[in-house]
This record gives C-alpha cells, sequence and structure tokens, in this order.
C-alpha cells in the first residue's frame, strides 16, 4: 500500500491517495475516504446489487469482526476468503477487531486474550486464534489484536495496561504476518490506545509508529473506551487526546478514525489531520 | 388456436393447448406490458414488495404483480393517487399491476368488518376511522389506483363456511358486479374482472358461472377459494369453473398458491395465480427449490457452498452460497430480500414452465414436476 500526501492545509487536514491495494491492481483511493459500515457482513438492508448503485462510494468496506468471528471455521472450509464469501471481493476490505455498534462491557479483557461480543455471547480471541482468522477471511487491511478497554476515566493503570498489551499484540501479529503466504498482499493497521491519559496516548502512538505498519488506528474514542461518545469532538478534551497522539505518528501513513461522527464532526476530524472514517453514524 | 379476441384494454392469445389436460399456454397483452401465462403473481399489498425495490422485481421476471385496494384505499389513499397519477407512478413499476377490491378482507379482518347489501364496514385498529367500502367506492380507488386489472368487489365468506349465508354470498357478489360494472369509469385502460363465487357447492357455483357469463367482462376469477378446505373439494370447484368459463377470456385463479397447486390447477385450465407463500416464507428462511422446500436456518446449510438452486439465474444463486445465507437468515433485513428475490423468481419461472408452449403440460411434468405424483377423480 503506498499513501501519498498531495496536500496539507496549516491546521493539519491532509488531502492523500492511495494506491498499490494489493489484489485490486492500479486501482486507487482517495483521502479523506468514508469505509462503507456493514453488520455480520452485509450493509444493513442493501443488497450487493443495490450497493453497486452508490459506485465508487461503496468501494471501502468495513468489516467489524465481532460479528463475523462464528463464520471462522466455514471460512477456513471455504478456503477462498470474506471477500468471495460476502460477494463482496471487488471491494476494498479492511477487517477492524471492534464493532463501533456494539458496546462491549468493560472488564474481560485479560492479559492473553481480548474479548468480543458476538451473537452467541463472547468469544476470547488471542493472537494465534486471531491471525488464524486473518489467514481465512483474508482481508485486504486488517487492524492487528488490541485491548481498547481502557478503564474508568482516568484510571492510569488500565490504561497503561491497554497500551503495554496492544503493543504486545502487534509484536506478535507482524510476526506472524510476515511469515504468511496467504496475507503477503494484506495491510496491518496498529492501535493507539490509552484511555483518556495524556501520557499514556502518546506512548502508544510514539511506540507503535516505530512498527512497521501500514497506518493507525486510533481507539477508544468511540464505544469501547471512556471518552464514550466521539461526538462532539470539541468537547471533554478529545481533541486534545487527538492532537496528542496525530503529533507522534507519522505524516506518510494514513491514520482511522471509527464511530458515528456526524458531517460536522467529520469535518473537524478532517482539520485535525485524520484520514479515514467510517458510515456508522448512518447506521 | 383460437383466434385473439380483443377487449379495449386486453386481449388474450392462446399459443399452444394441451392434448390430454385443459392446460394451455397464453400471451396475456395488458396496457402496461405483455404477460405470459400461466402466470405467477406476486402480492404487494401495500404498493410494494416487501423488501425489495421495482428494479429488483423487474430483473426476477416478474410481469405483473398485486396491490390491496383497502390497505392502499386507507393509506395512501384515492385522492394522493389521483394527484400523483396512479400508483405505477407512485412506485415507479412499469409493468402491470392488479389490484384486488378488498373482498378478500371481508375473510381475513372478519373481525373487524360488517357486510350489508350496500356494502361492508371495516373498522381501522391504526386510526380508528371507519371505512364502508360499497361496489362503487371499491372501483373509485381501483380507478384511482390505476392497475390494469381491477377486481370486482365481491360478498366473500370463508370457504369453510357452509349454509344459506353461502348462497347469500354468490347472489349478493352477482349484484355488486353490476354495480361495479356501472361505475367503472376507465374502461380503456383498466380490465374489471368479475370473481365466481358459490363455495364449495357446485349447484351455487354454477349458477353464479351462468349469470356472470352474461356480463361482458375481459376476464373472470374463481374466488372464495385456497381457504383451507379440503383439496378433493377444492379441485372439483376449479375444473367445474374452467369447465364452463368461456376459453377466449383469462381465468384467475385467487389466492394459488404452492407449486402443487400451481401444476395441478394450471393442468386445469387456469391462466392466472397470486398468493403471499413465495415471499412470505422467505421472510422466514425457506427457499423454493425443484425437490420443494429449503430451510436455510437449519444447521445442515451451514457448510453447504452451493446456492440455492444451481440451475437458478436470480441473483442470489448468482453470488451466495446456502452457508452465507445460513448467517444471517432471519437476522439481517438482506437476507429477506435475498430469498423473497429467489423465491419470486423462482415460482414465477416455475409457473411460466407449466406449459411449454410447443411440447405440452406431460413434457413439463416429466422434466421439471418429475418429483410430483398426483392421482385426481374428478
Amino acid at each position: 500500500m503506498k499513501f501519498s500526501l498531495r496536500s496539507v492545509s496549516q491546521r493539519g487536514g491532509r488531502l492523500a491517495t492511495i494506491s498499490e491495494l494489493g489484489r485490486h491492481g492500479d486501482k486507487t483511493v482517495t483521502t479523506p475516504m468514508c469505509l462503507v459500515f456493514t453488520q455480520a457482513g452485509t450493509i444493513p438492508h442493501l443488497t450487493n446489487d443495490m450497493v453497486q448503485k452508490l459506485g465508487k462510494h461503496a468501494y471501502p468496506v468495513h468489516l467489524p469482526l465481532p460479528l463475523l468471528l462464528e463464520s471462522h471455521e466455514i471460512l477456513q472450509k471455504y478456503s477462498n476468503g470474506i471477500g468471495d464469501f460476502l460477494a463482496l471481493k471487488h471491494h476494498l476490505l479492511y477487517l477492524s477487531v471492534q464493532d463501533s455498534t456494539i458496546r462491549p462491557p468493560e472488564g474481560f479483557n485479560e492479559k492473553s486474550f481480548v474479548s468480543l461480543w458476538g451473537r452467541s455471547g463472547r468469544l476470547n480471541v488471542d493472537v494465534d486464534k486471531f491471525m488464524s482468522v486473518q489467514e481465512a477471511f483474508k482481508p485486504d487491511w486488517y487492524q492487528a489484536l488490541c485491548d481498547s478497554d481502557a478503564g474508568k476515566v482516568g484510571s492510569r493503570k488500565r490504561a497503561h495496561k491497554s497500551v503495554e498489551r496492544t503493543l504486545a499484540y502487534l509484536d506478535r501479529c507482524l510476526e506472524k504476518h510476515k511469515e504468511s503466504e496467504v496475507l503477503r498482499h494484506s495491510c496491518i493497521f496498529g492501535s493507539i490506545e490509552g484511555g483518556s491519559v495524556a501520557e499514556e496516548r502518546e506512548l502508544s502512538a510514539k511506540e507503535t509508529a516505530k512498527r512497521p505498519v501500514a497506518g493507525f488506528v486510533l481507539e477508544g474514542l468511540d464505544t469501547n473506551g471512556p471518552l464514550d461518545s466521539v461526538l462532539p469532538l470539541c468537547e471533554n478534551g478529545k481533541k486534545e487526546i487527538i492532537q496528542s497522539i496525530l503529533n507522534e505518528l507519522p505524516d506518510e501513513k494514513p491514520r482511522i478514525l471509527h464511530g458515528p461522527l456526524d458531517p460536522a464532526n467529520i469535518l473537524a476530524a478532517v482539520e485535525l489531520g485524520i484520514d479515514i472514517f467510517d458510515s456508522t453514524y448512518l447506521f | 388456436m383460437s383466434a385473439p379476441v380483443n377487449h379495449s384494454a386486453l386481449t388474450l392469445k392462446v399459443l399452444a393447448e394441451c392434448s390430454v389436460t385443459k392446460a394451455r399456454a397464453c400471451q396475456l397483452s395488458l396496457p402496461h406490458s405483455v404477460v405470459d401465462t400461466p402466470v405467477f403473481m406476486p402480492v404487494g399489498t401495500q404498493g410494494s414488495l416487501k423488501g425489495i425495490t421495482p428494479e429488483q422485481l423487474e430483473n426476477s421476471g416478474c410481469q405483473i404483480m398485486l396491490g390491496n385496494t383497502y390497505h392502499l384505499g386507507s393509506n395512501p389513499g384515492a385522492e394522493l393517487f389521483d394527484k400523483v397519477g396512479g400508483l405505477h407512478k407512485f412506485m415507479g413499476w412499469k409493468r402491470n399491476l392488479l389490484t384486488d377490491s378488498g373482498g378478500f378482507q371481508m375473510v381475513s379482518l372478519v373481525a373487524l368488518s360488517e357486510v350489508t347489501e350496500e356494502g361492508v364496514r371495516f373498522s381501522n385498529p391504526y386510526d380508528a376511522k371507519d371505512m364502508l367500502l360499497t361496489p362503487e367506492k371499491s372501483i373509485e380507488i381501483q380507478n384511482s389506483i390505476g392497475a390494469d386489472i381491477i377486481m370486482q368487489l365481491d360478498d366473500v365468506v370463508s370457504s369453510t363456511i357452509s349454509g344459506p349465508r353461502v348462497e347469500e354470498a354468490m347472489g349478493r357478489s352477482i349484484r355488486w358486479l353490476d354495480r361495479c360494472i356501472e361505475a367503472h369509469k376507465k374502461t380503456k385502460t383498466q380490465n374489471l374482472f368479475a370473481i365466481i363465487q358459490g363455495g364449495l357447492d357446485s349447484r351455487l357455483r354454477t349458477i353464479c358461472l351462468n349469470e356472470m357469463s352474461k356480463r361482458n367482462v375481459p376476464g373472470f376469477a374463481i374466488g372464495g377459494l385456497s381457504g383451507g378446505e379440503d383439496k378433493n373439494d377444492f379441485w372439483k370447484m376449479v375444473t367445474l369453473s374452467t369447465d364452463f368459463l368461456p376459453k377466449h377470456k383469462p381465468r384467475y385463479l385467487m389466492g394459488v398458491g404452492f407449486p402443487v397447486d400451481l401444476v395441478v390447477c394450471s393442468a386445469l385450465g387456469c391462466d392466472m395465480f397470486d398468493c403471499v407463500y413465495p415471499t412470505r416464507t422467505a421472510r422466514f428462511g425457506t427457499a423454493l427449490i425443484p425437490t420443494g422446500k429449503l430451510d436455510l436456518k437449519k444447521k445442515g446449510c451451514a457448510e453447504d457452498f452451493r446456492p440455492i438452486d444451481e440451475n437458478c439465474s436470480c441473483s442470489t444463486c448468482r453470488q451466495f452460497t446456502r452457508a452465507y445465507l445460513h448467517t444471517i437468515v432471519t437476522k439481517e433485513t438482506v437476507a429477506s430480500i435475498l430469498l423473497t428475490i429467489h423465491n419470486i423468481q423462482y415460482q414465477v419461472f416455475f409457473c411460466r414452465l407449466t406449459v411449454i408452449d410447443t411440447c405440452g403440460f406431460y413434457l413439463f411434468l416429466g422434466t421439471r414436476g418429475g418429483n410430483i405424483n398426483i392421482i385426481i377423480i374428478i
């Protein structure tokens, strides 16, 4: 994946092009970009023929893992990957760890695994299982396993744990990614954790930036962290937190921010330097 | 083959007739498009097939679909249709529409309705307003809706009822037919069909057939059946009606039905059918296939990487496996849509193939209907 900045505004907003999208030939996408949210592999209420009418706007598809995890074994047997299974193989597919529309309860992640909440309840996912899922699903982009439960607001201890664990998961995911033949065309994204604690956020950003990831996901700012809702970006110090994270990240890699952002908040986030959003707001 | 007969808004051309049964393949020309019969018409009560766009419906091969006068008359109402210029424009459907008169609601909403010679009074559970549906009112609403085929208001009783009420309803349906004919303003663009009643009584049916066929209507429907009665009684009434009804006018058997019924009733000489079954069962996770039904909720589908039907060319079967559908059926709305598309296409083509125009009905039974063993003694 190649991320090329075309222009940067004074306040930090950027326009860019992403090319070399692996199996997609010479297709390119431009950022800021919106990922089309899916639930259990379908764009809510729209069949594929209806989605085709949205044209290039529906090209990048966001697949949150929780509701798809139950299909892991099936996909292993199917062997053609999740794109083919969902008849979405001509789309750019990005697999995230959590689903912004599902608010998981706090306190269920352990050192060696993260809890994901599917239809039949809690599923524990460690790095081995996680990477096995990636190999079965074969997405174009995926977010490395991360612990986004940063505990109560202001709690340094739990926030620090989320940073440490996430880095450990990332390193192991990167190792396995490198060895994987199946994932050689896929790109791995690192997650910035740390809850509402500025120092932890900076640490997470600095350390993640050192790893060979394709881009970054700013985690814990939607439903899965102490900052509850992303909206509005100007309240509760969220803007400052995002700013402090972005200051530590390299310019030449894309930044993803998940969660239900309305148009006004998307503009605010773009101005700060976010490149990629999802369409959970519509849902 | 008989020469095509022309009423100003309808032409029926009989293309082929089976030499053994009463089955026939026809071309029915209606104001919006041509329909190949036998035809299965899916039901879009409120002006849409639940979850399907008109474009998806067109792609599935559907040439004519149903709307309902009672429901559309309540919401959005005839006045709006007058302003818009009819239901075709309102819903963006270029092909044909057929509206039922509101008669069936006398059975389905029997607890909320009261029938007199004047008409039927419905109380609406949503807004507590009463609607008095007279033959005149029904035709007025149907004229506003603008369907290519409209149905008379008939006095409908459940097929499981017997006694004097059945005869009363039959007689009243004849009188209401005359009132409908009188009230119908758009004979050049809308075809008014009569509906034969008489319950499961051959004497009453015959009286009704005699009387109604004297009226110059473009087509006839066989009503008051498909309501849970014994099949042995059902077939008899169907064949009695088709024996009597003129060959050069279309015969519409209302409320039918399951694939087996489509085969048998085509053999008995019916041309048109409607039923909520394929669309309703789709929403509950069941797909129609040549060997019967496929319940996609069943565990057996979880690792089945075949499409619903390998010989089906619908958009669902071209893209998706049973395994995928199993993951979303009854859980995501898209599953309802995908199965509805398949079931409509399946049923529409199944019905059309019941009579292959040059080869005849028995060839169909040999190739497609091979799993059906029916013995009918009439």
